[in-house]
């Protein structure tokens, strides 16, 4: 910049005196400024320059890294053993006790590993990865106490397979200061294998390690051990598409993949001349202008669609194993609220030790390619409405982020050690939402009450004797279950319990509002009692008492409700009385022959 | 003008220097700024400023990815239900399955697994229609008989091999392609969504019915013992109790007499039972189940039976055997609504699928045929909550809200209207009046006519404003039971030619019913007890203090009985009902209480004094006699159903002001009360 100052305000002087010899000295120096700035500009903007710009960054810092040299005889780990399981492979120990059942989790510092001859063994951490980590970090697993954690996390990167040295890559895990066999390590992996046989499973050896991975088999995944991810999409990050009302879309099928199979391809045209407008097979474009990404297109004959934009015109949408079984597209599927068909077989869906797959994807086998529109024709209407809320809140909830996937998968592991305190089949798989739950039962008891809306004052009213209906009982004699007890105690909602030791009234109410809020039934009121105390008793100082009474306990109904959020009670019509209840019927033959006073 | 070109050539000049110096220099100070991790970050990851300048893991560029490996011939371990199994059979007629016929010794419990499938309706004894072939391996078969059956075996494709006890042939991968379900399967060769985990099965295992849980108790009692361990020899060894504040070393174990010693089949009264992961143990899983004592499996080595339908986590705690104090601590300070949830279930899951040998193999089918309907199999929730997926067919909904038991629990209410169903029996007249009382129903939204009289049709129906639909029956009781898709609402008012109500009694059944949409709510009813003298069960009409049954000449229910009623029930059932037609009302009673474990509702019903047998058991098809209730319907029923479903009750639910002393005006169903 001083540079730059100085020459702007020293060449004003010159002008005067210019030659035709300073000319083109001008000239020229204008002219190299001039390309330097064309140079500059195209380094910016360019996007291939801007990848060779951070790889330079990456590279500076990478160079200020602490760096390992690896003898090439350093050990490398065994394979990595099938059979293990928590039991047997992860060392519990190191999870101690802890009051909150969270386990710890530790992050290695980066560093850089260099061979014998000095070359490095791995590009530096992909964004992602460096995401990942950074995710972990500021969740409550983590822990910078080494010697506290229960789970160690590699800082070397092996999202891709692609980008490693296999054989340097396990000689640098296995270098790592707790390594152990590789017990309690969890290892990210999304792109596994390599050509021209693609293993379903990350190749570098890894011992005991558990493996994070995206694609994994039936014959690879350790059931209960390894955990299976998606592969991320990026697009996850670029593209925001709206969620869309569930129903019946403008395509019933869609294949939006490239690199599918030329098989399978043909199997899908075939599908696609025999049912025509409603499925629609898309293919990379061959024939877009240069400057357009083609990540971002799909074709069908001249036609050009925006990817991922067009997957929100289908209601299903193919996910067909490509080379890998895991296939970033699923992510993209779910994001545009398209009920996924999944056709790679033996392929272990993500999260599916806890994601119940069944209500948001259709997995059709690879033989029945041929027969998925027929398949998908038989699903009715409604479940394809759930399906499609179901996909996208899979997405929402574990695909659309590093962090969702990273916190998805350490909330597996840690369910799995701490199985008292795990994360139930409806926390999972249900958007959130109240989970009712069924406990014995209904409030049972003899004077019963009702609530009415007044339709003035525009609020609810207390209503006492003589009506055709009921909503509440009186607690003074009632039985329920002592469970609502230890409700009424610890769960009441709100300052519901303050504002009865107030007023010292209304506790009853409030009970009827507790039970019909948690079980969503209506008490039940027996025989025909309308009051506790005697008839004769009552007359003492009339009806001032009375509705003052009445007043109060119609404002505690609207307290509650407001606290409530809603109106629990249910009104009903019937009561309960014995069988024989006034029937002409001999009283001494009655097992309840007393019942009937008020 | 020299100097103009001078003065512009300058100014560009100088501006192009400062842009060039503002583009170049903020990428170098980008650089310059984070060059190594932040030295001051407590936490052990740093957070790089150019974390977005980074490369991504895939590239967009990456290569595209080769051609699919051509798929591998699928054998033993890698096998799944994709590959292996092959769906298209089944596509036609739906899940049928045949039997390979066993020679050679047959246990008690082979027999009794043997007439368990036969009794299923995915049963069939063509072999052509089959799609599912079933070979079950005895446990006292000499081990050269573990060779699968030849003939038909096709590599084990489309099998199913039921092997009791583990182990006692070789490894499942060497079955071919068939599918094994296994007691108790080794965790580590089990190929979840293939394999069948089943529960190993004790000799004495009922056949039908079954015990009924054991749980009197529900929410931990302060002086049982907290905690139960199996031990060797089939006993179960009492630790530690609520109240007291052992150590869990066992020093304060207590020795609850000499009975606690004896008995094998003792069952343990505790709340938590722990249970040893070798597979040795697994049977004392089910015996923890019954008693209501939630399982504490410390490492099991064997799969959980049914594990691919049944969440577990609901009803048992898996957990590491080597963090054992961890996990008693736990327990100790699990919430009381937890332990009692916990408990509920295995009461439910008991009850459900396991209590009898016919429940653990119609399960077994079962969760075949969800593999089968793919989308439109069971969802969880109808696995998991009772009255459980072999008694909430798949076929009527996936919805859970279509099902009678679920609108509570959902938060649902059962719509407001019905359909009242007449059936016209042989001699009967048309039921020109009931009609006009049931069509002013404000709740009633069709009426339809079960047609079976031999008299011919009336020429003239009485005007409703409510559509009436007439179909000719084909004289069949069990017919009145069908699914029949005209009828359009849940709710469903079962009414006999001869039966007559008014329009209020029909109003308020109807309200009462909406409030317990899973029972049956009738007017009239009868009661069933156990005759000493003949060791059997009998029944009676006559007016008594309790009642089991609803008579449904008059009676709302909900149509999803109705499926239930056509496809679930055993063909024999079905028969015998239509050749005993008295038998309908018992045989329609035992199903809804099987599923329910609840009594019928009774309300009030003003006539049945004034005439003698106004709804009267007379029979469908049996004109207007008043006939005593088939006595032994009942007992054949009870032993088609293993045991007594039925369930009595005290109450009859009248309106709130019924019989009250206050004025009629202020009464909303007035007309009950009449004399």
């Amino acid at each position: 910049m001083c540079a730059a100052v100085k020459h702007s305000t020293r060449g004003p002087a010159l002008i005067p005196r210019m030659k035709t010899k300073h000319r083109i000295y001008y000239v020229a120096l204008f002219s190299v400024v001039l390309l330097g700035l064309l140079a500059t500009g195209v380094f910016q903007f360019w996007p291939h320059s801007i990848e060779a710009s951070g790889d330079w960054a990456v590279e500076k810092r990478s160079a200020a890294l602490p760096v390992v040299r690896l003898p090439s005889d350093s050990p490398v780990p065994e394979r990595g053993d099938l059979s293990c399981r928590m039991h047997t492979c992860f060392d519990v120990y190191r999870c101690g006790f802890n009051p909150k059942n969270k386990i710890k989790v530790y992050i290695y510092s980066l560093k850089k590993y260099v061979d014998e001859l000095g070359a490095p063994v791995s590009d530096t951490i992909s964004r992602e990865y460096n995401e990942l980590l950074s995710a972990i970090a500021d969740s409550d697993y983590y822990t910078d106490d080494i010697s506290r954690a229960c789970l160690f996390v590699p800082s070397i990167d092996l999202l891709s397979q692609h980008a490693l040295r296999i054989r340097e890559t396990a000689q640098a895990l296995a270098q790592l200061s707790r390594w152990d066999r590789g017990t309690n390590h969890l290892l990210f992996n999304m792109l596994p294998g390599g050509p021209p046989d693609y293993n379903t499973a990350l190749d570098v050896p890894r011992d005991r390690a558990l493996l994070a991975g995206g694609g994994f088999s039936t014959w690879t995944y350790r059931q209960g051990y390894d955990v299976s991810i998606p592969v991320y999409s990026p697009l996850s990050a670029e593209v925001a598409l709206p969620e869309k009302t569930p129903g019946l879309r403008r395509y019933f099928l869609l294949s939006s993949q490239m690199a599918i199979h030329p098989e399978y391809r043909e199997e899908l045209e075939a599908l696609q001349a025999k049912h025509g407008e409603a499925l629609l097979i898309l293919d990379k474009c061959t024939n877009l202008s240069e400057g357009i990404l083609s990540v971002r297109k799909r074709c069908h004959k001249h036609q050009v669609f925006d990817y991922p934009q067009v997957l929100q015109e289908a209601t299903f949408c193919v996910v067909l194993r490509g080379a890998r079984l895991g296939q970033a597209a699923l992510s993209d599927v779910l994001q545009a609220g398209c009920v996924p068909v999944i056709i790679a077989d033996a392929y272990i869906l993500p999260f599916s030790e806890v994601l119940d797959w069944k209500r948001a994807s259709v997995v059709v086998p690879e033989e029945k390619i041929a027969d998925v529109y027929s398949i998908l024709q038989s699903i009715p209407r409604r479940q394809i409405e759930e399906m499609q809320r179901q996909a996208r809140w899979f997405w929402e909830a574990y695909f659309r982020s590093i962090k969702a996937i990273a916190l998805a998968t350490l909330q597996i592991i840690n369910d799995r050690i701490y199985p008292y305190a795990a994360i139930s089949y409806e926390e999972w798989n249900d958007p959130p939402a109240v989970v009712w739950r069924e406990f014995p039962d209904r409030l049972v008891g003899y004077p019963g009450r009702l609530h009415l809306w007044d339709h003035e004052m525009n609020k609810w009213k207390y209503e006492s004797e003589w009506t055709n209906e009921v909503s509440m009982v009186l607690t003074g004699a009632a039985f329920y279950h002592k469970y609502f007890n230890y409700l009424y105690t610890y769960k009441m909602p709100g300052d519901i319990k303050n504002w009865v030791d107030a007023h010292m009234n209304c506790e009853d109410i409030a009970m009827n509002f507790l039970v019909a809020n948690v079980t969503g039934k209506a008490v039940i009121k027996v025989t025909p009692r309308k009051k506790f105390k005697c008839p004769e008793c009552t007359a003492i100082d009339g009806l001032s008492l009375d509705q003052t009474h009445m007043v109060e306990r119609s404002e505690c109904i609207n307290k509650f409700a407001s606290v409530f959020g809603t109106m629990p009670l249910k009104v009903v019509e019937h009561r309960a009385d014995p069988v024989l209840y006034k029937d002409d019927f001999p009283e001494k033959l009655k097992s309840f022959p007393n019942i009937g006073s008020l | 003008m020299q100097f103009w070109t001078r003065k512009s050539l300058w100014l560009a000049l100088s501006a192009s220097w400062l842009l060039l110096t503002l583009l170049g220099v903020f990428p170098l100070l980008r650089l310059a700024v984070s060059p190594r991790p932040q030295p001051a970050a407590p936490q052990g990851w740093p957070c790089w400023l150019d974390a977005a300048l980074l490369r991504s893991f895939s590239q967009p560029e990456e290569p595209l990815e080769d051609a699919p490996q051509p798929p591998q011939a699928p054998h033993g371990a890698s096998c799944s239900w994709g590959i292996c199994f092959d769906a298209s059979r089944c596509r036609g007629t739906g899940l049928k399955v045949f039997v390979h016929t066993a020679a050679g010794p047959t246990s008690e419990m082979h027999r009794r697994i043997l007439a368990s499938l036969e009794g299923s309706h995915y049963h069939t004894r063509s072999l052509g229609e089959a799609c599912l072939l079933l070979l079950l391996l005895s446990p006292d078969a000499p081990a050269g008989r573990c060779d699968p059956d030849p003939h038909h075996w096709d590599g084990g494709r489309n099998h199913l091999v039921i092997r009791l006890h583990p182990d006692p042939c070789p490894q499942a991968s060497q079955l071919g392609q068939a599918m094994v379900a296994e007691a108790n399967p080794r965790a580590d060769t089990f190929r979840p969504g293939f394999d069948v985990a089943l529960p190993l099965l004790p000799k004495a295992h009922p056949f039908r019915g079954g015990a009924p849980g054991q749980l009197r108790q529900h929410s931990p009692h302060p002086r049982a013992a907290l905690l139960a361990l199996a031990e060797e020899g089939g006993r179960w060894r009492m630790a530690g109790t609520h109240s007291s504040t052992c150590p869990w070393d066992g020093r304060c174990e207590q020795h609850l007499g000499p009975e606690q010693n004896s008995p094998e089949d003792k069952l343990p009264n505790a709340t938590f039972c722990l249970i040893p992961g070798h597979r040795t143990e697994a049977s004392r899983f089910l015996q923890a189940l019954q008693a209501g004592c939630i399982p504490v499996l410390l490492s099991p080595r064997w799969q959980l039976p049914f594990s691919e339908v049944i969440d577990w986590t609901k009803a048992a705690i898996v957990a590491d055997e080597r963090l054992l104090l961890q996990v008693l601590a736990a327990l100790q300070e699990m919430a009381p609504a937890r332990v009692l949830a916990l408990r509920q279930q295995t009461q439910f899951l008991w009850d459900a699928y396991f209590s009898s040998v016919e429940k653990v193999i119609h399960t077994m089918l079962e969760i075949i045929q969800d593999r089968i309907l793919g989308a439109s199999a069971h969802p969880s929730l109808l696995w998991n909550s009772p009255p459980g997926a072999l008694l909430a067919l798949s076929t009527f909904s996936r919805n859970p809200q279509a099902f009678p038991f679920y609108h509570l629990q959902q938060g649902s209410r059962p719509e407001d209207r019905f359909s009242a169903l007449i059936w016209v029996g042989a001699s009967s007249q048309p039921p020109l009046k009931l009609i006009e009382a049931v069509a002013s129903s404000q709740h009633c939204a069709q009426i339809l006519v079960l047609w079976n009289s031999e008299k011919p049709l009336p020429f003239r129906w009485p005007e409703t404003t409510v559509p009436m639909t007439v179909m000719e029956g084909h004289r069949k009781v069990s017919d009145r039971f069908f699914p029949y898709s005209t009828i359009s609402t849940d709710a469903i008012l079962s009414l006999d030619a001869h039966s007559s109500l008014s329009t209020s009694e029909v109003d308020f059944a109807f309200v009462v019913w909406q409030s317990f949409p899973e029972r049956m709510v009738g007017f009239l009813t009868w009661n069933h007890f156990w005759v000493e003298a003949e060791g059997g069960w009998g029944y009676t009409a006559e007016m008594a203090n309790e009642f089991s049954m609803v008579l449904t000449a008059a009676a709302f229910y909900h149509r999803y009985y109705h499926t239930l009623f056509t496809h679930s029930l055993p063909t024999a059932m079905r028969t015998l009902v239509d050749e005993a037609p008295a038998c309908v009302d018992v045989l329609m009673n035992f199903l809804v209480a099987a599923v329910t474990k609840l009594p019928p509702i009774k309300v009030p019903y003003g006539k049945q004094h004034q005439e003698t047998a106004p709804l009267a058991p007379t029979v469908p098809g049996s004109g207007s006699r008043p006939q005593a209730p088939h006595q032994d319907c009942i007992n054949q029923m009870a032993a088609e159903f293993g045991h007594m479903p039925l369930v009595s009750s005290r109450l009859r639910l009248d309106p709130v002001l019924f019989k009250d002393p206050v004025s009629v005006q202020r009464k909303k169903y007035r007309s009950l009360e009449k004399p």
